[in-house]
């Protein structure tokens, strides 16, 4: 899969810094689909949760060393890049105005246009650029965003999503509360776990809830409950949530793919309830290797050269992040299934 | 696709007739308890979801399905009258309601909406006023019975003021009108809000009509 559009013959190079939140990643990716580096830095904050200033100090830290290292990675000089993209949200502020500085200036030092990706909706197009997937069921879950999505007439429509916080942030808290640090270690623990306690499950047609069951989780926990059981009991209900959702979903789109994004992807456990929902509705899930599924600069660089292809450009001045950028703002001119 | 739940009748009085319909969250189908015919709602296991999970969260359904259900019986409601209940099995066993699903009648004759919207007003007037929502309104959820508008499926209702949730029933109800009987959607939807004032006053009436504005400016609700 890659891009043909009769004035770009030639194909060209695309350049993406991707900076929503704990990761700082530079792709390099040809416009033929082929990703010739995919470099990051994780900021691992030593106690609690992301605080955005530190995370983008971080990034501003480590901005030029993953840079180079892309560059080198990819064997090509800079003078080679045809595009410079970068993730212009949704994601933390002061996170994304650091990668949004970095590429502001690369796109000038080179004289190339700049294009400002959608976090969500690139995340999306690697696992269709990854998968050949076509016309999918997009669960994208991660720390930041809870979401069920899939093409409809110029733009990824959501069909549910998070009425209050992101499956990835109820895992994360917990751990951060109970000590054991955010996810995976809540999943690592669960697998010591014997006794499943029930925990309060609110869906609501496509849409899930966490908070509640965030609090009846840790006040298990502070009841004394041992912590295995609790992040078995915890695991098991956001995953059963989610796959419950993804399921209505499925049955009313009646999709042939199922594509699930998004850091929280990378969990076993929630692929294979996944897994066994899909069968009995002919429903493929397709799979896309762990270095994809979390944030990375690969799917801004990929979604930046099919953005490119399409003239959708922005000037410096209307380069201003947007930290609450919602994936059905973006149109989507490439993507109607054939 | 093999008929999940099917064996669940093997025991018992009940008899299968058919199948009805096989949803993501439950099987419906007809059965005889000696020769009266009934639905049988069936929430199924998931063999994704832990047995222990599983189990909770089909008994907590059932029971929440059957005490909307129940009380709004008591507030003058018509649904269909439980006969039945099977907890271990998650199993509703309830009257067959047979009749025309309401969008078929108002396409046959127009000039019954001016009825069945009042009637729909009032009915979730009622159940909003009594704290208690349905959560899918939609016109494949209301039969019409001898001149009767009757409400099925309370899977996805529940208790609550909060006026988000009252807004959701309403909102559902101008969509689904609108999008399947276009042509008098404005009177139709006049007339419900006619018969929601009525029992809830003007006061409610325009904090609902506020929020359900506010959802539909919400982007995510572009589809559906």
């Amino acid at each position: 899969m890659g891009i043909i559009i009769d004035n770009l013959e030639e194909g060209f190079v695309s350049l993406g810094i991707e900076s929503t939140a704990h990761t700082f990643g530079v792709g390099v990716v040809r416009s033929d689909g082929k990703i010739l580096a995919n470099e990051y830095s994780v900021y691992r904050p030593v106690k609690g949760g992301i605080h955005p200033r530190e995370a983008a100090q971080h990034h501003s830290m480590v901005a030029s060393k993953v840079l180079a290292s892309a560059l080198e990675k990819s064997s090509l000089s800079p003078r080679s890049i045809d595009v410079v993209a970068f993730s212009i949200g949704p994601g933390m502020g002061p996170c994304l105005r650091t990668g949004a500085t970095v590429a502001r200036a690369l796109a000038l030092k080179l004289g190339v246009p700049l294009v400002g990706v959608n976090h969500g909706v690139a995340h999306i197009e690697i696992g269709k650029l990854l998968t050949g997937a076509r016309d999918p069921l997009v669960l994208y879950v991660a720390g930041g965003n809870t979401m069920i999505t899939t093409y409809l007439e110029g733009r990824y429509r959501i069909l549910g999503e998070t009425l209050d916080i992101a499956a990835g942030n109820c895992l994360d808290s917990f751990g951060i509360t109970a000590g054991i640090g955010p996810m995976p270690a809540p999943e690592i623990h669960a697998k010591a776990g014997k006794v499943i306690h029930p925990l309060p499950l609110r869906v609501k047609g496509m849409e899930v809830s966490f908070s509640g069951l965030l609090t009846a989780a840790e006040s298990m926990l502070s009841s004394g409950v041992p912590l295995p059981d609790v992040c078995l009991s915890i695991t098991e209900s956001v995953y059963s949530m989610l796959t419950e959702v993804l399921e209505r979903a499925l049955a009313m789109t009646k999709k042939e793919e199922v594509l699930i994004v998004g850091g929280l992807a990378k969990s076993r456990r929630l692929r294979e309830m996944i897994e066994l929902m899909v069968r009995p509705h002919n429903a493929k899930l397709l799979e896309i290797s762990d270095e994809y599924l979390g944030d990375n600069g690969a799917m801004i660089a990929w979604t930046g050269a099919l953005m490119h292809a399409h003239g959708m450009h922005i000037s410096i001045d209307e380069s201003r992040v947007r930290p609450k950028y919602r994936i059905n703002e973006v149109e989507i001119p490439w993507g109607s299934p054939v | 696709m093999g008929l999940p739940g099917v064996e669940l009748f093997d025991d018992t009085d009940f008899r299968l007739v058919r199948p009805v319909s096989i949803g993501a969250e439950a099987t419906i189908y007809e059965v005889t308890l000696r020769g009266t015919p009934l639905i049988a709602k069936v929430r199924v296991p998931k063999p994704y979801r832990n047995a222990v999970i599983d189990r909770d969260v089909r008994e907590r359904r059932t029971l929440n399905e059957v005490r909307t259900m129940s009380k709004a019986h008591d507030i003058g409601i018509v649904v269909p009258h439980i006969v039945h209940v099977d907890l271990p099995n998650s199993i509703i066993f309830m009257e067959y309601v047979r009749g025309t699903e309401l969008r078929e009648v108002l396409y046959k004759s127009p000039e019954t909406h001016l009825k069945f919207a009042g009637d729909l007003g009032r009915y979730l007037g009622e159940m909003h006023e009594h704290g208690l929502y349905h959560g899918d309104p939609t016109p494949a959820n209301l039969i019409v019975r001898d001149g009767e508008l009757c409400i099925i499926d309370f899977g996805l209702s529940g208790y609550s003021d909060d006026v988000e949730e009252h807004a959701a029933d309403v909102n559902l109800v101008e969509r689904s009108v609108y999008s399947s009987y276009p042509v008098m959607a404005r009177d139709f939807i006049e007339l419900f809000w006619r018969g929601y004032r009525e029992v809830r006053g003007s006061f409610s009436e325009a904090e609902v009509k506020k929020r359900v504005a506010e959802i539909r400016r919400r982007a995510r609700y572009v589809m559906r």
